[in-house]
């Protein structure tokens, strides 16, 4: 065996691809080489240190998620409908924008319908509202207007011209109806 | 989905080939893609790291590559496993790739690893182990491209002669002659160092094994 095949073959030994007919072979070629002999043994070296030197590195892993490469790669999630109907809806919903668009534009550039000034409706101005009624009635903050306001509140004038009559207590309490008798009052069946 | 999930269907998948994946990738079925992905990024991970030392820039070369595979699904044609595709577009990538700048690359040890051996092992040992793959480790770095990728392949991936022929396309002879260089020139190195007990004797081949004349003359009163 020529060292040029030795060389060879000890490449093999050392990536464990080395049958045991060709490894006795190798041996009896290192046997009568000195050169052979030494680089067997100093590379088997090396070759250990070197597999126990990546030892500890094999064992590492990593976490990546494919997610990553979906990413990097920018593929789309495929489509769960056949293409003909999401071209279908796809074509409808952006027909049905167009539409709508096309109204608003319209109606607003053409000014049909609502006039502004026009009351918006006459039902609102006859529906009875009890907030508009105590509006209405609440006298102003200005003194002229709050003076012209109270006389034409007729109401209020008849309340004024009328007697005032005036509760005093009764019985000690500020009571329309006095109590008749203090048995009354005291007696189990009375009636309050 | 989930990474446990994700992590299961491709589980599920793995009965599948190589081939059968990246036809059914090719149909548009990513989760065939993803099953490839799962199946060869811890490899392609490492290969990156032993070659970059830097595991960020490992985790992005392991995304350019299955990046780059499903762009060329259409013209992947596996025979037997996409692996030595895949690694030799890692390679090439990590080769390819500029050092970050103010990236402090630390050592490339598993500290779990460590703890796991200090039960049985006492410090002394264990620092002397790591600083025996450290020198290993950074001769390994002195070596040229060509030589550092087989012997990364090999010990690192654990890739056979026929694997790596495939990953860096040439004859398998040139793989053995490559390999068994690298080791010559790591002896080279290593003989310095006494832990590995090699004779810095040895290290001189036969053929340069030669007497060098002097370059200058020596003067004639100087002494030899």
């Amino acid at each position: 065996m020529a060292c040029r095949a030795a060389e060879q073959k000890m490449a093999e030994l050392f990536t464990g691809e080395l049958e045991a007919r060709e490894r006795l072979e190798l041996e009896a070629h290192a046997d009568g080489c000195a050169r052979c002999d030494a680089a067997l043994r100093d590379l088997s070296t090396i070759s250990v240190a070197l597999d126990r030197a990546y030892a500890p590195l094999r064992q590492r892993g990593t976490q990546l998620s494919a997610a990553r490469v979906r990413l990097a790669a920018r593929v789309e999630p495929r489509p769960s409908l056949p293409w003909w109907r999401i071209g279908f809806v796809g074509r409808l919903s952006e027909a049905t924008m167009a539409l709508g668009f096309a109204a608003l534009v319209l109606g607003g550039s053409l000014d049909v319908g609502v006039k502004p000034d026009a009351p918006l409706s006459p039902a609102s101005a006859s529906t009875p509202s009890i907030i508009k009624d105590y509006m209405r009635t609440q006298p102003p903050y200005e003194e002229t207007t709050y003076f012209r306001w109270l006389r034409l509140q007729p109401r209020l004038i008849v309340s004024i011209s009328a007697p005032i009559v005036v509760r005093y207590p009764a019985g000690g309490r500020f009571d329309l109806e006095p109590l008749a008798t203090e048995d009354d009052w005291l007696s189990p069946g009375a009636t309050r | 989905m989930t990474e446990h999930a994700a992590r299961r269907s491709a589980q599920d998948e793995d009965r599948r080939t190589d081939r059968e994946l990246v036809y059914a990738a090719r149909e548009g079925d990513m989760r065939a893609f993803d099953a490839l992905f799962y199946r060869y990024r811890d490899g392609i991970f490492r290969l990156g790291l032993a070659i970059t030392k830097d595991p960020s820039a490992a985790e992005e070369i392991a995304v350019d590559t299955f990046t780059r595979a499903h762009r060329a699904l259409a013209r992947l044609e596996p025979e037997g496993s996409l692996r030595p595709w895949l690694y030799r577009v890692a390679v090439n990538l990590s080769y390819n790739r500029r050092p970050r700048k103010n990236v402090i690359i630390g050592p490339l040890e598993e500290s779990a690893n460590d703890t796991l051996q200090s039960e049985e092992r006492s410090p002394s040992t264990l620092a002397e182990q790591a600083e025996v793959r450290r020198i290993v480790l950074a001769a390994v770095d002195t070596l040229g491209p060509k030589h550092r990728i087989v012997v990364v392949l090999h010990y690192m991936n654990g890739l056979n002669l026929a694997e790596i022929a495939q990953v860096v396309d040439c004859p398998i002879g040139t793989v053995k002659s490559r390999l068994h260089y690298a080791l010559r020139r790591l002896r080279a190195h290593l003989s310095a160092h006494p832990e590995f007990g090699i004779e810095p004797t040895a290290v001189l081949a036969p053929s340069s094994r030669r007497t060098v004349a002097p370059v200058v003359e020596p003067l004639p009163g100087e002494p030899q």
